[in-house]
């Protein structure tokens, strides 16, 4: 009994210092981080779904880009490309369009590639809008723990994404359990979108 | 001595009567304030219809009226929540409810995945027919290898068929969470949306418009600190409040103004404050009993009674000037006097009445309401004038340059001049006959509905914003069982779908979308035990490693979802009142249309009516009632001039047409001076025809009655004039029904006056 008021001071003591620099805490990583336009990388994502005995791992490469949305293009081990757009959400393989969210019919899907959008560029504007956080800078990086504020609405339990100058990790925890880990590598701001990226946006 | 004695004890008595009344009212005023209605919804007529589309009319006004919607909007998303922020802390103290968001999608979606093999899209139904099982293979990884699923986990919608039709459902809401806030957006303005209920405390005008004014002040207070913001409203209290200031404003101004014009009228012919005062008492007395018989009779009292019953004043002024004039530089002994004056004023009384009464055979409350209130007044002023005035020794006046005036007023003028009488005689037949043929009707009621437009305005954008389908035009789904119910609503929602596609609406909202009819269902399940899909799901089985009776929980037919199976739910409590069973063999459900776009829509809506499907236009509906009525009542206008005729008949024989015909002529050409005004023609114009009737036969009468005695003719043309300032200032009424009732009185008023004294007989001392 004792102990366990001891467990949550301590824990509440711990929480004190997030607090009070909440406000602080976006200011500072918005400092650190850059947020050009459009930023390439590749990525790793390991997914454990529930009921679902594999562990779902794949790679590939991603495109964020603030104007159109973002492009997802998983190589291994399959090929389809993801593209979360203002027109709407769409899952394409080589033999063509597999799902089709229309956003123009949908408006729910926009409020999704919003959340998507501010998750993965690291925009902490909007991420501020639609989460609660807490979080710490430390000298290698920072991290922030997310949770929706509005829990009815809530598409995630929790998101958690760490970065430095640009976003390393995320790790997405879905209402139902469902756990995707993605990790960041070679990621960099470009100029401009190729011909064919940008065809994939439409 | 002994009748003298009598009178004097029923004037007494008569005066006590009135002045406890005052009293008593002055002591409960609260009481009274309590019992006046500003709610311009209570003015639409009782409707003619069944009693379950009167019941789906009603749910949905009442889930209407007690809420309102405010739309906080700028370029920046920041600065819209920030004012959002900012209007919520200024309305903090008010007595509303902020609606917070409601969940239980949850809920919803666990009770949808044990029916999920008949919730699929049409687009998802047709893949499953047409693709191959490398199709729903590759859909299914895919899936599982996209960073995230929204709502539905993966194990339980493998090939996203579910998550397809539960975004096709709940996709289509225009308002989505951002943070604590609702967020709409339109035309890259991002619209904070703030859902207000009204507590039910609200419920007196003086309550609804306190709290309106505080909700708009919060609003320019917002506005003030957030520059270049746009604020949009929404709901039945703005404009419920807006209408019932505007009416109280006019009938301060109007009430004020013919009470000042009626006082110097008074003044400046009688010279004599007894007089000003024997004036002020009658109107007093009759405005207290109009306004406590509406009080006894009816539980609420509008507010456009009281607009319109200042126009008594007019009439009950008119009774104490037939008494005054009477009375100038006259010899004879009060009751002498009243023996003189009653024959006149018994059938002025009874044709005034009369006329009155037919108003209380329209369907209005308000009408019958007005007709009430008139009545009474109006009897109550006649009663003051004949049995108390005989007391007021004081009421004996000289005659002074004014009473000089009817000396120039000659009855029957131009009667020598044959020719030009002649001329008069057809230039008023033309004109009537052009009045009555050419004159354009409407019946509209939106033409009728005062509403202030900015408002009618901000309430429509909403809407479009908001995508919050019509509450007055919509569909009404009959039949016996649930199962038709639903089956029928499909059918018209397919029907819908296509008039959706060629835009001639731009969406509906059905039951049928949360619980799809039987038929729909079980064709979707059909779809859903494709071999090619099921073929699929084995290989993904294995790969992913699944159980084993996971194979057999996707590929099995579901039993079709039903309302019990939803109506437990919180989700249900926002559909409940799409849904209706009035009774154990009778089951209806409303279709609600968003973004109906005019005429040529509702040409196209109208024509899906069947005998199960009712299609239900409440404006329309009351412009045919309009139409009925304004039919009907030329008809009881008719009827009243000819029972007028007979009753005057009765005494002056050959020569009763003189008092019948000006009226008729003067309603005539009004309609035409107003068809070249390019006014139209409403009910209301032909509801002032028919207090035309009773008013304009009155001046005939008395003429009749006492064709000798100048100071009738004195009598009457001071009392049109009266008439002229009490309806002449409702026709500056910015209530359009009152607009259009005064303009066309303050016509036939003034013509009625002249053609009376044009068609009167000559007096016999002249001729």
């Amino acid at each position: 009994m004792h102990k366990s008021i001891v467990w949550r001071l301590m824990v509440f003591l711990m929480l004190i210092p997030s607090i009070v620099f909440a406000d602080q805490l976006l200011n500072q990583i918005k400092n650190s981080i850059n947020t050009p336009p459009i930023i390439w990388g590749k990525f790793i994502q390991n997914r454990t779904l529930t009921g679902v005995s594999k562990k779902l791992v794949s790679e590939g490469y991603f495109l964020v880009d603030k104007q159109r949305g973002i492009l997802w293009v998983t190589e291994k081990p399959i090929y389809q490309t993801l593209v979360v757009a203002d027109a709407g959400i769409s899952i394409k393989n080589k033999s063509g369009t597999l799902m089709n969210l229309d956003s123009r019919n949908l408006p729910s899907v926009k409020y999704i590639n919003e959340l998507m959008l501010a998750i993965f560029s690291g925009d902490m504007n909007a991420i501020e809008r639609v989460f609660n956080y807490t979080g710490e800078v430390t000298s290698r990086g920072w991290s922030l723990d997310l949770t929706q504020k509005n829990i009815s609405s809530a598409v995630f339990k929790s998101v958690v994404i760490n970065g430095g100058s640009v976003v390393s990790r995320i790790t997405l925890i879905s209402r139902e359990g469902d756990v995707t880990d993605i990790l960041f590598t070679e990621v960099k701001p470009i100029a401009a979108l190729t011909t064919d990226e940008i065809s994939k946006f439409q | 001595m002994k009748y003298r004695n009598f009178n004097r004890a029923i004037a007494l008595t008569l005066f006590l009567v009135a002045v406890g009344l005052a009293f008593w009212m002055f002591a409960n005023l609260d009481f009274i304030g309590s019992r006046i209605d500003g709610n311009v919804f209570s003015l639409l007529p009782k409707s003619e219809r069944n009693p379950v589309a009167e019941e789906f009319v009603n749910r949905i006004a009442k889930s209407g009226e007690k809420s309102a919607v405010i739309l906080i909007g700028s370029s920046n998303l920041d600065t819209a929540l920030a004012a959002e922020k900012e209007f919520r802390f200024q309305i903090k103290n008010l007595d509303l409810k902020s609606l917070s968001l409601e969940g239980g999608l949850t809920e919803y979606i666990a009770v949808l995945e044990k029916h999920k093999s008949g919730l699929v899209t049409p687009e998802d139904e047709l893949l499953l027919k047409n693709q191959s099982a490398r199709f729903w293979y590759e859909r299914s990884n895919a899936l599982a290898y996209s960073p995230s699923n929204v709502g539905i986990p993966w194990k339980d919608d493998p090939f996203g068929l579910l998550g397809n039709w539960l975004n096709r459902l709940v996709g289509s809401t225009k308002v989505y969470p951002q943070g604590d806030s609702l967020i709409a957006s339109q035309d890259s303005v991002s619209y904070a949306v703030v859902p207000l209920e009204i507590n039910s405390s609200i419920d007196s005008i003086q309550s609804q418009n306190i709290l309106a004014d505080a909700i708009n002040l919060a609003i320019e207070n917002t506005k003030d600190k957030y520059q270049g913001i746009s604020v949009i409203r929404s709901g039945v209290v703005f404009i419920a409040s807006d209408t019932s200031k505007t009416a109280q404003r006019d009938i301060a101004v109007i009430g004020l103004v013919s009470a000042i014009c009626a006082l110097i009228l008074v003044a400046s012919i009688f010279r004599s404050f007894y007089a000003i005062a024997a004036v002020l008492m009658t109107v007093s007395i009759a405005f207290l009993y109009a306004f406590l018989t509406c009080i006894y009779i009816f539980p609420k009292v509008y507010v456009l009674t009281l607009a319109f019953g200042t126009s008594l004043i007019g009439m009950s002024v008119d009774y104490c000037l037939y008494w005054l004039t009477g009375s100038i530089g006259d010899n004879k002994s009060p009751f002498e006097r009243r023996r003189y004056l009653l024959p006149g004023m018994l059938l002025a009384l009874a044709t005034t009445v009369m006329g009155y009464l037919l108003l209380i055979m329209t369907p209005f409350p308000v009408l019958s309401q007005m007709a009430v209130f008139s009545i009474s007044g109006i009897i109550a002023a006649w009663v003051t004038v004949i049995f108390l005035f005989p007391f007021i020794t004081k009421l004996r006046f000289s005659s002074n340059k004014a009473n000089a005036l009817p000396h120039f007023i000659q009855p029957g003028f131009f009667g020598d001049i044959s020719i030009l009488r002649y001329l008069l005689i057809s230039a008023i037949l033309l004109t009537s006959f052009y009045g009555a043929f050419t004159f354009k009707a409407n019946d509209d009621i939106r033409s009728l509905a005062s509403f202030n437009k900015s408002l009618v305005k901000e309430q429509s954008e909403a809407s479009k914003i908001l995508d919050i389908p019509s509450p007055s035009q919509f569909f009404i789904v009959t039949g016996s069982s649930e199962l038709e119910v639903l089956s029928q609503t499909d059918a018209l929602t397919k029907k819908l779908d296509a008039l959706i596609s060629q835009g001639f609406i731009t969406g509906y909202r059905a039951i049928t979308q949360y619980v799809p009819s039987v038929e729909v269902q079980n064709n979707a399940s059909a779809a859903y035990i494709s071999p090619n899909k099921d073929e699929a799901i084995k290989k993904v089985a294995k790969e992913m490693g699944m159980r084993p009776n996971w194979v057999k929980s996707e590929t099995q037919v579901s039993s079709p979802i039903t309302l019990a199976d939803i109506s437990i739910l919180p989700i249900y409590k926002r559909l409940n009142y799409l849904w209706f069973d009035s009774s154990p063999s009778v089951r209806s459900t409303a279709v609600l249309l968003m973004g109906v776009k005019g005429e040529e829509s509702v040409e196209q809506l109208s024509r899906l009516a069947s005998s199960e499907v009712d299609w239900i236009d409440k404006p329309q509906e009351i412009s045919n009632i309009f139409y009925r009525y304004r039919k009907l009542f030329s008809y009881i206008i008719l009827a009243g001039y000819f029972l007028t005729f007979i009753a005057i008949y009765m005494k002056y024989k050959l020569d009763s047409w003189r008092a019948v015909i000006p009226p008729i002529f003067a309603t005539f050409i009004t309609l035409a001076i107003l068809t070249l005004m390019g006014e139209s023609i409403g009910l209301l114009s032909i509801i002032a025809f028919a207090l035309l009737l009773g008013v304009g036969t009155d001046y005939g009468i008395f003429l009749l009655q006492y064709p000798r005695d100048r100071r009738i003719l004195f009598s009457i043309s001071i009392a049109a004039l009266m008439t002229l300032i009490s309806f002449g200032s409702l026709s500056f009424s910015s209530v359009p029904a009152l607009h259009s009732f005064g303009l066309t009185l303050l016509i036939g008023v003034s013509l009625s006056w002249l053609l009376t004294l044009f068609f009167a007989k000559r007096p016999a001392s002249d001729a």
